[in-house]
């Protein structure tokens, strides 16, 4: 009876004290589990990263993060050492978490994995909604779910806002990337085409994901609207010569033209909205020429 | 095969008739066919209705300097194929397979790649002739004039494989992110959405090259009896080798800076033709000519068709036409080889 309350505080004391250690044990194991030295050796990695994490904890990005040409946040990784995707690179310095792409670096990874490092590697989204999976996955595992669900939510708000799918009235887009790619609806391009209110042609000559734009296949569908593929790189190669081709030059003369540039969406991320704005604005033009139709269309 | 089963003289009368109509055949068709058929009558009558400006469009914009491209290609590949197998009597010679072609688009790679036709466009023809003309001397030095089949190929092998790996490099260094992708268009070839100012970069070349490639049909009948008889007969053979050289390295360099290195037309276009002219080395070089614009234009037509739902290669498509004939002329030649 007389050891009923001291039994009582002995018995929480002693449960306490029989749980804080493991209570220590826990916490102690998720700030181990939570990555603090992350290298990154894929560029649409990079932007991710630099968009989700503290600076000091991102430790090196690719060199192509720092390539104006190439990553539209060279800017920010300014600063940040830089790596060029090699296993011996990568293991000097010492990660606890190394992020690659899912299908380029396969070797890399398979060599960083041996060696002990822990890999992840991020997939290449097809959908917004993969994209904004990817992002929530991406804070959990980094321990920075705060700023990828804001990040998120923001991304959210600027896709319904700029939703013009609903319009009734769709032009029929062409999609022309350099060396005369195009990506039909199975892509994060394609989708945006459909957020913006246009048909794909690459939808109707039935590519689902990537594939070719013949020349012959862009003049014969006739399309209200060109989307061209601008590349920030200059140097020359054969992909810049079909811009030049007479043919197309007199079709871009005469059609509402959206110049993408290849920096915006080479990359899945929540910047995406950027050229979805610009599918949104050219949609708009081209809708105003047609309520009047006197308007002279000059291309940009 | 064997020459002496037939008269000397007997070229088949009918030969260039059936050239000439098979050729102009193949570039009406290739005017014609496409992701949408270009109702060629209907549309000279102006009967072709709404689609009337995009269908002409294509037709002068696109297919016709594709149809062009495809004659000036293919009548080079024919035409050195000819000569060369006639100069180093081996029926294996042929820009392709003797690294001209692989030399050339180096050369093209070089002058596009680092910005050397940003200040001068003609610096693409030029690179890929200068490739061209380096190619051959190097096969002319490594096999010269009646050297074995194999040594031939050999050399031709060497050629093909430094020039592929310095293309390799070359487009690994170049400044521009999409050269290393490009290395396939210089490897396989193409003509897909080519346009006019690629014809203007091969015309002077051709004109200028297929003339001298032509006039040597009277000194190749003459190396047939030996160089010696052919030097007694006035023909200088160094000279000879020098206008060669020259003709197919301006000819195959300007074409391979268009169209990447393309295969095997040398190779098939003067074997098919050969039992035709009575074997004679000399006869076989103008119709290798309209041959091999003939094969291309038909090989081009190929890689148009929506089977596989992808345009294939050019070089893909020559290829798979003329390796099996390589194949076989290997197996022919095989007791000459050992």
């Amino acid at each position: 009876m007389v050891s009923s309350p001291e039994g009582y505080t002995g018995g929480w004391t002693r449960r306490v004290g029989r749980w804080l250690p493991m209570m220590a044990l826990l916490a102690a194991g998720i700030a181990s589990a939570t990555p603090q030295r992350i290298v990154s050796i894929n560029l649409c990695a990079d932007q991710l990263l630099m968009t989700l994490l503290p600076r000091e904890r991102l430790i090196s990005v690719t060199h192509l993060a720092a390539d104006p040409t190439q990553s539209m946040m060279a800017g920010q990784a300014r600063g940040v050492p830089v790596n060029h995707g090699r296993a011996d690179e990568v293991v000097r310095l010492k990660p606890d978490l190394v992020v690659a792409g899912r299908y380029s670096q396969t070797q890399t990874v398979a060599l960083l994995r041996a060696l002990g490092i822990p890999v992840l590697e991020l997939d290449v989204p097809s959908s917004t909604e993969q994209l904004i999976k990817q992002m929530d996955d991406l804070g959990q595992r980094l321990g920075v779910s705060q700023t990828a669900h804001i990040e998120i939510e923001r991304f959210r708000r600027a896709l319904d806002e700029l939703d013009r799918s609903e319009l009734p009235n769709r032009p029929l887009a062409a999609l022309y990337r350099v060396n005369r790619g195009t990506e039909g609806r199975d892509t994060l391009i394609g989708e945006l085409m459909h957020r913006a209110g246009m048909r794909n042609v690459a939808d109707e000559l039935g590519v689902r994901r990537w594939g070719t734009l013949p020349m012959e296949s862009l003049l014969l569908a006739q399309p209200d609207i060109i989307i061209v593929e601008q590349s920030s790189d200059r140097q020359p190669a054969m992909a810049h010569q079909f811009l030049r081709h007479p043919a197309l030059r007199r079709l871009l003369a005469e059609t509402q033209t959206a110049l993408l540039d290849s920096r915006d969406w080479s990359c899945a991320g929540p910047w995406l909205t950027r050229p979805l704005a610009q599918l949104v604005q050219t949609r708009a033009r081209w809708s105003d020429a047609l309520t009047e139709p006197a308007t002279v269309q000059t291309p940009p | 095969m064997n020459a002496s089963n037939q008269p000397a003289s007997v070229q088949t009368p009918w030969l260039w008739p059936v050239l000439v109509t098979t050729t102009v055949a193949l570039f009406v068709a290739s005017l014609k066919v496409g992701s949408a058929p270009i109702p060629l009558w209907d549309l000279a009558t102006g009967n072709a209705g709404p689609e009337a400006a995009t269908l002409s469009l294509i037709l002068a914009e696109i297919r016709l300097p594709r149809a062009i491209l495809a004659v000036f290609v293919g009548g080079t590949l024919g035409l050195c194929g000819a000569v060369l197998q006639g100069l180093l009597r081996n029926p294996l010679a042929e820009p392709g397979l003797l690294g001209a072609s692989s030399a050339g688009a180096l050369g093209a790679v070089i002058a596009l790649y680092f910005g050397l036709t940003a200040t001068l466009p003609l610096a693409l023809p030029l690179g890929g002739i200068a490739g061209a003309v380096l190619g051959i001397m190097l096969i002319l030095f490594l096999a010269g004039r009646g050297a074995r089949p194999s040594t031939l190929i050999l050399a031709g092998v060497a050629v093909n494989s430094l020039a592929g790996a310095l293309t390799a490099l070359a487009l690994n260094l170049a400044p521009s992110p999409f050269a290393s992708l490009e290395i396939v268009f210089w490897m396989l070839g193409s003509l897909a959405d080519r346009s006019f100012e690629d014809v203007t970069i091969v015309l002077p070349f051709v004109l200028l090259g297929w003339p001298i490639l032509l006039m040597l049909r009277r000194p190749l009948e003459a190396l047939t009896l030996g160089e010696d008889v052919a030097s007694s007969l006035g023909f200088d053979l160094r000279h000879l080798q020098l206008r060669v050289v020259l003709a197919t390295g301006l000819t195959v360099g300007a074409c391979v800076s268009v169209s990447g290195n393309i295969g095997f037309v040398g190779l098939m276009v003067p074997h098919l033709l050969r039992p035709w002219v009575g074997h004679h080395p000399g006869r076989l070089v103008a119709p290798s000519a309209l041959g091999g614009a003939a094969l291309l234009l038909g090989a081009d037509l190929l890689t148009r068709s929506p089977v596989l739902g992808q345009e294939l290669k050019l070089g893909v498509v020559t290829a798979l036409l003329g390796a099996p004939l390589f194949l076989h002329l290997l197996w022919h030649l095989r007791t000459r080889l050992l």
